[in-house]
C-alpha cells in the first residue's frame, strides 16, 4: 500500500479511500447483474469488457496517474499513441514486428524525454509542456501517414491482442497485469516511488531533503510516453488499423479513471489500484449502458457524475480527517 | 427512372463544362476549400477530386481542414482566413451544420460566393450558390434494402449512427427506417451512435452483441464504423454470419468486402463530389446561375460488383 497514512492506523479516512471506489464499481456490477443477467453477467460479456476493452484504458491511466501524482498531467499520452503506432505500423504490415514494436516504443521514450525536459529544465508548466507535445506528435502522425489509415496485419502480430496463452489466458490481460505489478513494486517498495510521492507532495522540499526532483519528473513522462507506446501497439493489433482518430479519445478518458480512481490533482496522493478500479467503472458504465440500450452520448454524462462523486468524495473523506484529527487531539 | 435522371443531367452537364474548362475567367482565381477533417480516407478523396478539377480550370485551390477532427471552431477560423487573404469564393463543407452559419454570413457580408459541399449548411436563409451532395437518405434506403435481401428479409439488426446530429448521419438512418419498413420480419434491436469512428463502432459493436446474440445485420453510416465493427464480430468469431454494411466506399472497405468480412458499401463517390464542387465554384466565378442542388450519384457495392 503506497498511501501516506499520518495517522498511523486505519483512520475512517483510510477505509473511505480504499474501498468507497469498489463500492462504486460493485454497485454498477450488481445492478447490471440484476437488471440484465442474459446479457451482462455472462462469461462472454465480462471476459470482453475486463480483457479486451479495459486493458487500453487501464494501461493509458497508469501513466496519467504517475503524471497527476507527481502534481503534473500527460496531455500528450493520447497522441504519442498515434504517433508511435503509426511508425512501427509500416514496419509490422512487412512482417517486421520487432523492427516496428521496437521503433515505436522508442518514439514513446523519446516524446517522453522531451516532455519531461521541458517541464523540468526548461520549466514550463506539466498542462502546457504536454499540449505541445500532443500537438506535434499529432501533426508528425498526420504527415507520416500522408492521412492515409494503415489497415490489416498479418495474424502473427494481431495475436498479440487476440490471442491466449494455453488457449485460455487472454495475451492482453497477462500483459496488463505483468505492468500493474512492475508499477505496483515500484510505486510501494521501491525508493524511485518514494521519489514520486514526495515530488508530488512538495517538489522543493523534496529537492532539499536530497532527492533529485528533475530526474524524478522527467523520469515519469518517460515511463508514460513507453506505457502509451506499449498501449499503441497492443491497440492497433487489436484494431487491425493504425488509427490516428482515437487520440483524444484516450486522453481524457485517462484522466478521468485517474480522477475516478481517487489520484488527487494536489499532487502526492494516488495509486496504481485505485486507478484500474476507476477504469473498470468508465468501461462498465459504457458496456452497462450499451446492453441497456441508452443513447452513447449518455455515457459522457454518467461518467462525469461518477468523476464528480469521486471529488466529493474525496472532499468529505479530508473533512472526515480533519474533524476526527481535531476530536483526538482536542481529547489527549 | 428516378436513378437514372440525375445521372443523365449530370452528364450533360459535364459535357457543357469540358467544352468551356480552362477559360480566362476562371483561371488563376484562388477558392479555398474547406473539409471537415483529414483523419478520414473519405475526405482525402474529396481533396483529391477538387484538385482533379482545380488542375483542369487552372483554379487556384487550397483544401483545409481542421487538426482537430470535427471541428467548428478551427473551420470557422478557416473561413476568417480565406476572407483576410482574398479567396474569390469558398467550398463548404461544414462539421456543424448550425455552427457553420455566422462564418457564412461573414462571407457574405465580404460578399464572397460559397459553395455548399456535402453536408448543408443550417438555418433558414439561402448562404450558399448551390449545394453538391449525395442523396443521403437514398444512400441509407439502397444500402439497407440490399443487406436486408442479403439476411433473406429475417433476422435482428443493428444501425450505428454517426456523430450525433450530424445531417448526414440522420438522413441516412431515414433512409435506413425508410427500406426497414419493407421488412416485417427484420427487427431492429439496437441503434446507437458510435461517432463515425472504427475505435468506437468496435467497442459499441462488442457491448451490442452480447446484448443480441441473434443480430444478424449491422448498418453503419460509415465504412469506418463498418470495419470497427467488422473486427468486433472477428473477436466475438462470429465472421461470416452477420452482414455489415458500411457507407462511402473507402479502400479498407472494399478490401474488406472483397475479403469476406463486409457485405456491403454505399460508393458515396466522394472524388466526383470534390470533383463536382469545383465544376459548381467555376460557374458561380463566371457569373452562371446555378441550380439549387447538384447531385451526385450513389452506387451500392457487394462482393459481386468487384
Amino acid at each position: 500500500m503506497s498511501e501516506i497514512n499520518p495517522d498511523g492506523g486505519i483512520s475512517l479516512r483510510f477505509l473511505l479511500d480504499r474501498y468507497s471506489r469498489i463500492m462504486i464499481l460493485a454497485i454498477i456490477v450488481a445492478f447490471m447483474a440484476a437488471t440484465k443477467p442474459d446479457a451482462f453477467w455472462t462469461m462472454n460479456n465480462l471476459s470482453a469488457v475486463a480483457f479486451q476493452q479495459a486493458p487500453f484504458m487501464i494501461l493509458m491511466s497508469f501513466g496519467m496517474t504517475l503524471a497527476i501524482i507527481t502534481k503534473g498531467i500527460d496531455k500528450s499520452m493520447g497522441s504519442v499513441l498515434v504517433l508511435s503506432s503509426v511508425i512501427g505500423a509500416g514496419f509490422v504490415k512487412n512482417g517486421q514486428f520487432l523492427a516496428g514494436i521496437g521503433l515505436a516504443l522508442a518514439v514513446g521514450v523519446a516524446c517522453g524525454f522531451v516532455s519531461g525536459i521541458l517541464i523540468t529544465r526548461v520549466g514550463v508548466a506539466p498542462f502546457i509542456a504536454t499540449y505541445g507535445v500532443e500537438w506535434v506528435t499529432l501533426g508528425l502522425a498526420f504527415v507520416l501517414t500522408g492521412n492515409v489509415y494503415i489497415y490489416d496485419f498479418p495474424q502473427e502480430f494481431r495475436e498479440i491482442a487476440t490471442g491466449r496463452i494455453f488457449g485460455l489466458v487472454p495475451n492482453l490481460a497477462l500483459i496488463t497485469l505483468a505492468i500493474f505489478l512492475i508499477l505496483h513494486f515500484t510505486m510501494g517498495k521501491t525508493i524511485f516511488g518514494r521519489k514520486v510521492y514526495m515530488v508530488g507532495n512538495n517538489f522543493n522540499a523534496a529537492t532539499l531533503s536530497g532527492v533529485n526532483a528533475r530526474k524524478t519528473v522527467t523520469m515519469v513522462y518517460i515511463v508514460n510516453g513507453l506505457l502509451a507506446a506499449i498501449t499503441g501497439i497492443l491497440y492497433m493489433a487489436r484494431l487491425n488499423a493504425a488509427d490516428p482518430g482515437i487520440s483524444a479519445a484516450f486522453t481524457l478518458d485517462s484522466i478521468a479513471a485517474s480522477l475516478i480512481g481517487g489520484t488527487s490533482f494536489g499532487g502526492g496522493k494516488g495509486s496504481i489500484s485505485g486507478t484500474i478500479v476507476g477504469a473498470l467503472i468508465i468501461v462498465f458504465i459504457r458496456n452497462g449502458m450499451n446492453i441497456w440500450g441508452v443513447h452513447t452520448t449518455w455515457q459522457q454524462t454518467a461518467v462525469g457524475f461518477v468523476i464528480i462523486f469521486s471529488i466529493f468524495l474525496e472532499a468529505t473523506t479530508q473533512k472526515l480527517t480533519a474533524f476526527a484529527t481535531r476530536r483526538r487531539r482536542g481529547g489527549e | 427512372m428516378r436513378k437514372w435522371f440525375p445521372l443523365a443531367a449530370c452528364m450533360a452537364l459535364l459535357a457543357v463544362y469540358s467544352v468551356s474548362a480552362a477559360d480566362p475567367g476562371v483561371e488563376g482565381k484562388a477558392v479555398t476549400m474547406i473539409l471537415k477533417n483529414f483523419t478520414n480516407p473519405f475526405f482525402i478523396t474529396v481533396k483529391e477530386g477538387g484538385e482533379a478539377a482545380a488542375k483542369e480550370f487552372g483554379i487556384d485551390l487550397t483544401v483545409l481542414a481542421p487538426l482537430k477532427a470535427d471541428n467548428n471552431e478551427e473551420q470557422t477560423h478557416m473561413v476568417e482566413q480565406a476572407i483576410v487573404s482574398g479567396a474569390d469564393l469558398v467550398i463548404m463543407c461544414p462539421s456543424d451544420t448550425m455552427g457553420i452559419i455566422p462564418a457564412m454570413e461573414k462571407l457574405e457580408e465580404a460578399e464572397i460566393p460559397v459553395i455548399n459541399l456535402n453536408t448543408r449548411i443550417g438555418g433558414d436563409r439561402k448562404l450558399a450558390k448551390t449545394f453538391v451532395a449525395i442523396e443521403n437518405f437514398e444512400c441509407g434506403y439502397e444500402s439497407v434494402t440490399r443487406l436486408a435481401k442479403m439476411m433473406g428479409g429475417k433476422g435482428d439488426f443493428i444501425i450505428l449512427e454517426g456523430v450525433s446530429g450530424a445531417q448526414t448521419s440522420i438522413d441516412r438512418v431515414k433512409g435506413a427506417h425508410a427500406a426497414l419498413a419493407k421488412f416485417p420480419d427484420i427487427k431492429l434491436v439496437a441503434q446507437q451512435p458510435a461517432d463515425y469512428n472504427r475505435a468506437k463502432a468496435m467497442d459499441v459493436t462488442q457491448n451490442l452483441l452480447q446484448a443480441h446474440p441473434n443480430v444478424r445485420g449491422i448498418y453503419c453510416c460509415n465504412d469506418e464504423m463498418a470495419l470497427g465493427a467488422v473486427e468486433a464480430i472477428a473477436a466475438a468469431n462470429k465472421t461470416g454470419q452477420i452482414f455489415v454494411g458500411g457507407s462511402d466506399g473507402n479502400a479498407d472497405a472494399l478490401k474488406a468486402i472483397r475479403d469476406g468480412k463486409m457485405a456491403m458499401t454505399c460508393h458515396t463517390d466522394p472524388f466526383n463530389q470534390g470533383y463536382q464542387s469545383v465544376v459548381a465554384a467555376a460557374m458561380a466565378l463566371r457569373g452562371e446561375e446555378l441550380p439549387d442542388l447538384f447531385r451526385v450519384n450513389i452506387k451500392v457495392i457487394g462482393k459481386e460488383d468487384l
